[in-house]
């Protein structure tokens, strides 16, 4: 698995700690992404960088900036090892 | 309508807050439970600290995380275990290096480790260089920062009552400041338990070692007692063979002594007199 498939996946478990399966449910509204829950594995049809940060401002539309945030710490220690221009602007 | 609208997001996202709160408070307790529960399976210092690092180095997802104890005799600290990532153990192990096998000794001589094993205050270092010093080669240091990623060490006084019993060492591949709100409450959190956990384990080895000894000592005492019983008995065998070798010939040279002094063969003279 890429550190970029693993992104999404982070996210989303992230989330779920706090939102519930709700997480899930959202995450399958992002166009360009689909996801196989079962598996724990997500991918991308399209631009990677555009379809996570489509992911994290769909989180962000219905709870806020917090939950914004929560993306960013969640992927820390994988975009640790990203160079800049691959990191998607949502989560720099 | 707008305000409505408004109004319910407000609540949302208030709603939001509060269930990350909880789910920072979960996963933090979750971790200590998965600690605890460690603890109670295993209970040699080494068995639980292997549990601890493990742990904490996959829940975190952290490069390195190592126990080492502080013997302040000796000045040194000496690892008792270390958990690495896949790719930390790869380069080791093309470098045939093994953080367990390397005490750090002078500790008052290393800023970075006397502040925290006589100072009890955590330190942090973005240098691998500044841990390690001459105790690892320059050149692995760098193919260890190179291949694992280890940008921050961090480490950690394991404070017993007034006693540092060890330190804990943490190498991530980032900046502490990037570290969540979980990752910090964990760490704040499991540094006591780590502590009382390592103290138990010490104070176990402690009671079967003394169980040990006294163990021995009375087997000891058995065998002695059993080679007593039978020099005993070997002492009983001598004196009654002794007693009836000495008695055999006494008996008849008594017998003839009265037999002479009763005159049986004459009148002794002083020539042939006893």
């Amino acid at each position: 698995m890429t550190t970029f498939d693993q992104i999404p996946i982070r996210i989303i478990k992230e989330q779920e700690l706090i939102i519930g399966p709700l997480a899930w449910d959202e995450a399958g509204k992002v166009v360009g992404l689909t996801i196989d829950q079962s598996h724990n594995s997500v991918s991308f049809s399209g631009d990677e960088k555009d379809i996570v940060n489509r992911l994290v401002a769909q989180y962000e539309r219905l709870f806020g900036r917090a939950s914004h945030e929560v993306c960013k710490e969640a992927v820390q220690d994988l975009i640790a090892e990203m160079s800049p221009e691959e990191i998607p602007s949502s989560l720099k | 309508m707008f305000n409505f609208f408004n109004g319910n997001k407000k609540i949302t996202e208030k709603l939001y807050e509060q269930n990350l709160e909880l789910a920072v408070k979960n996963k933090t307790l979750s971790l200590l439970e998965e600690l605890y529960q460690k603890s109670v399976l295993n209970l040699t210092p080494e068995e639980i600290a292997r549990e601890i690092t493990n742990i904490i180095r996959k829940d975190l997802n952290i490069e390195l995380v190592g126990v080492l104890i502080f013997n302040k005799d000796a000045d040194s600290l000496v690892p008792l275990a270390f958990s690495k990532s896949e790719r930390l153990t790869k380069t080791l192990h093309k470098l045939n290096l093994h953080f367990g096998d390397i005490p750090i000794t002078d500790i008052s001589h290393r800023e970075f480790f006397k502040k925290v094993a006589y100072s009890r205050e955590e330190n942090i270092t973005n240098n691998l260089q500044e841990v390690w010093q001459e105790l690892v080669n320059q050149e692995h240091i760098k193919e260890i920062k190179e291949q694992s990623h280890i940008k921050t060490t961090l480490l950690y006084p394991l404070i017993k009552g007034d006693k540092v019993l060890g330190v804990l060492l943490l190498g991530f591949n980032r900046d502490y400041n990037t570290l969540n709100t979980f990752e910090k409450a964990s760490i704040k959190s499991f540094i006591n338990v780590i502590a009382l956990l390592l103290d138990k384990a010490y104070l176990y080895k402690d009671l079967q070692d003394s169980f040990e000894v006294t163990k021995r000592a009375y087997a000891l005492e058995k065998r002695a007692k059993e080679e007593l019983a039978k020099l005993d008995k070997v002492k009983d065998q001598f004196l009654m063979t002794t007693q009836h070798n000495l008695r055999t010939p006494l008996t008849s040279m008594m017998g003839y002594s009265d037999l002479l002094l009763n005159g049986t063969f004459g009148k002794q003279t002083k020539k042939t007199g006893l």
